[in-house]
């Protein structure tokens, strides 16, 4: 008896100190244990470790910035901001020659929809186009080391709002007009609106080898507002559609005079045979462009009633579609391009406008899709089961439908008011179907407050099920108006310029530094490496620049480590200007020395261990 | 009664231990889980094999005198197949390029460098002359490649 009762209360005394020592009691849960199973799983899906890349580029458009930013997805990370359309100090974009020639005067532009060049309708990871809204540029962004190479300012347009969205070989991109304008005398009257105005689309072409710009043609579309434009694929590989808004053509307090009529247009036009068109010479010369007149032709352009104020319009991956949605109407329409061929090929016309054909709409609709209290349909993508994804920016909420059936699969919230949508490939031939971000224009009080103007806001979906998973938010600059996604695998960006002996400006060896002189002009052949600056390798001091007061002085300076991440900065100081070299690049600043004086010159960007002794002076003598 | 002492002791160890593996066996039971997790072995079996590429079988008895040196712990010298830290140049072209950039041969370069960061490296640890030739001829056939 008295051995069963030490066994029991050795057991039992046994089983309480394990207790005391190894239970684990809800008072010390770790912060971890607070958070769902769910919400770890999801954070393991957006966690890239170090030594791993993200799967995704997403290029933002930076908007009123100027500027591209890249991000890494599913990480939401920002890896890059790469100027475009704005200086910037950081990078001496828009200091140095080259890229100073390039922007001209502009201290910003408004970079709207940036567009991935394409083969077969896929992205090829060559180049990125934007275009700025403000100034009527279009620039080229090169994908090989994701600088921008080159900038072109477009005559006879009025704000590129749309976009370069490209056709399916990059044959060309499209710039319509968003404010039309006077078109022979540049001062008509806004009295003369309907008769004096137009609302000019430009189709661009871009070299691939020269790296530069060309104005194929131009079309003198009627006074309204373009918006968004895309493309045809396959069967409508032809063709391409924009929005319109204003064809009531009104001139003040848009909000409400535009939105008068119950239907606006898409304008379907061939934009190869337009280019056949001109290529025969079939175009009137304007402002030194090929324009030809809508008016004037009875092929090749085509109106297409939508509901009222349409924003964004997109064609499906096989390209047989295309859906559009009135921003203030609640349906998404889809649009069967077969049904509107067929209407063009039987005149089925329900009238015309300004000289332009308008299809019939019941016979080019197949289908409105109105899901229950959505409002505000503006961008649709896609993913590789069929499925469009679309963007409700007044009930802030993703709309995931099926394009044949129009049948509404789920319905998700984003925070909040979401512009575009962009999926993985989600506006190719071959959509990815694994992530979608909602670029939203609002973020209210997601984030840690930094005063009254908040940041915009991104968040990542899994879209790989039936059900859209809300992966993350992430804060982001102004202002993500649309955004690609491309597949790691498709860029290859290079790290190190390579020697190029052909280029009179480089000097890789020191002994080929020099200062000259030419009359009032100093031209400098200058060294940047690790950690020193030399001028003249065979002057007392390498590392000095002297001038007299009022010259022109220009200064190349090659970066002769040819290794990866070693850039080096060049700024002067009091003198405003600043530029960066990469490993191996040549790059050229020219200024006036227009003040006398012992003027510090840096290294700004951090080099080495050294960095901060990589400095010099440029020394400017007055005048006599 | 020592028998009942023995009895309540053997009874307190069991239960211990018993109320550990009650108490901590998920967790145990995770970790061995973990432990053979074919993909984690694999990720050992590849840094192992990483480890050893960085002094691959296949380095000429020249090449080996940059591991033995240590300049690997800077540079990396990609022609010769050696793997390096990255925060000095690749050495690939170093023999060609070092009289233009520094203004003198590798070999001189090596004997007294001009940049601030080599100065600290060489006058810390001189090389011998005998090192210093091998290292250069190694240099000079990787340039080669």
């Amino acid at each position: 008896m008295k051995k069963a009762l030490s066994a029991v209360s050795g057991i039992a005394v046994g089983f309480l100190a394990a207790t005391v020592f190894f239970a684990e009691f809800g008072g010390s849960a770790t912060p971890t244990s607070t958070a769902s199973s769910d919400e770890r799983s999801k954070a393991e899906q957006v966690y890239v470790p170090f030594g791993e890349h993200d799967d995704y580029y997403l290029m933002n458009s930076g908007g009123h910035s100027g500027q591209l930013f890249v991000y890494g997805v599913p990480s939401m990370r920002h890896i890059r901001t790469v100027p475009v359309f704005t200086p910037d100090p950081a990078t001496g974009y828009g200091y140095d020659a080259e890229s100073k020639e390039m922007l001209g005067d502009y201290t910003w532009g408004d970079f709207h929809h940036p567009a991935l060049s394409e083969t077969d309708g896929d992205y090829d990871g060559n180049f990125l186009f934007a275009t700025d809204v403000a100034n009527n540029r279009v620039a080229a962004i090169d994908l090989e080391d994701f600088h921008t190479t080159d900038i072109m300012e477009v005559p006879n347009i009025g704000g590129p709002h749309c976009a370069a969205f490209v056709t399916e070989n990059t044959e060309y991109l499209f710039l319509p007009t968003r404010f039309s304008l006077p078109f022979e005398d540049p001062h008509a009257s806004l009295d003369d609106f309907s008769e004096e105005y137009r609302g000019v689309l430009s189709a661009m072409i871009f070299d691939q080898e020269q790296k530069t710009f060309d104005i194929g043609y131009q079309v003198a579309l009627p006074p309204w507002s373009y918006d968004k434009a895309r493309a045809g694929k396959g069967v409508s590989g032809e063709w391409a559609v924009i929005t319109t808004y204003n064809t009531e053509e009104a001139t003040t307090n848009l909000e409400i005079n535009a939105s008068q009529a119950d239907r606006d247009f898409i304008v379907l036009f061939n934009w190869k045979g337009l280019e056949e068109m001109v290529a025969n010479g079939e175009y009137e010369e304007f402002n030194g462009e090929k324009m030809v007149f809508p008016e004037n032709i009875d092929e090749h352009i085509y109106l297409v009633p939508v509901a009222k104020s349409p924003h964004g319009v997109d064609v499906t991956p096989d390209g047989t579609r295309f859906i559009a949605s009135g921003k203030l109407a609640p349906a998404m329409t889809v649009f069967s391009f077969e049904s509107a061929f067929e209407a063009i090929e039987n005149e089925d016309f329900s009238g015309e406008r300004n000289g332009i054909p308008v299809l019939n709409y019941e016979s080019v609709m197949e289908r409105e899709v109105d899901p229950p209290g959505a409002l505000g349909p503006l961008h649709t993508q896609f993913d590789d089961r069929g499925n469009a994804y679309t963007s409700m920016f007044i009930s802030s909420e993703v709309v995931k439908w099926n394009v044949d059936s129009g049948e509404v699969l789920d319905r998700h919230d984003v925070y909040y008011s979401p512009g575009h949508l962009v999926a993985a490939h989600g506006d190719t031939v071959e959509p990815h179907g694994n992530y979608l971000v909602s670029l939203n224009k609002i973020a209210k009080n997601n984030f840690l407050s930094v005063g009254p103007s908040h940041p915009e806001s991104m968040d990542l979906f899994d879209i790989t099920g039936d059900e859209m998973v809300h992966l993350s938010t992430t804060p982001v600059n102004p202002e993500p108006h649309y955004g690609q996604m491309v597949h790691r695998d498709v860029l290859d960006p290079f790290h190190v310029y390579p020697q190029d002996e052909s280029d009179p400006l480089a000097v890789y060896d020191q002994n080929d530094t020099r200062i000259e002189r030419n009359g009032d002009h100093v031209e400098v052949f200058g060294i940047t490496m690790r950690s020193k600056f030399i001028f003249d390798a065979t002057a007392e001091r390498p590392d000095v620049i002297e001038v007299n007061e009022g010259d022109t002085v220009t200064i190349h300076l090659t970066n002769t480590d040819f290794d990866q991440d070693i850039t080096h900065g060049f700024g002067i100081m009091d003198y405003d200007l600043n530029f960066e070299q990469m490993p191996g690049q040549t790059k050229t600043l020219e200024f006036v020395a227009d003040k006398s004086g012992v003027f510090p010159v840096y290294c700004t960007n951090f080099c080495s261990a050294l960095h901060q002794e990589m400095t010099g002076y440029l020394i400017v003598n007055p005048k006599e | 009664m020592k028998n009942g002492i023995m009895i309540f002791l053997i009874g307190f160890i069991v239960a211990f231990v018993g109320g550990y593996f009650i108490y901590q066996g998920d967790s145990t039971a995770s970790v061995d889980v973990e432990q053979t997790d074919p993909d984690v072995t694999d990720e050992k079996t590849i840094e192992e094999d990483v480890a050893t590429d960085t002094e691959p079988t296949t380095v000429s008895a020249e090449a080996r005198v940059i591991s033995d040196q240590g300049c690997l712990a800077c540079h990396a010298v990609s022609s010769l197949d050696l793997d390096g830290a990255s925060t000095g140049p690749d050495l690939s072209d170093a023999y060609n390029i070092t009289p233009g950039k520094h203004g003198k041969e590798l070999d001189e370069f090596l004997q007294e460098p001009t940049s601030a960061v080599m100065t600290t490296v060489i006058d810390g640890n001189p090389l011998s002359d005998e090192d210093r030739v091998a290292i250069v001829e190694a240099l000079r056939k990787a340039a080669d490649q």
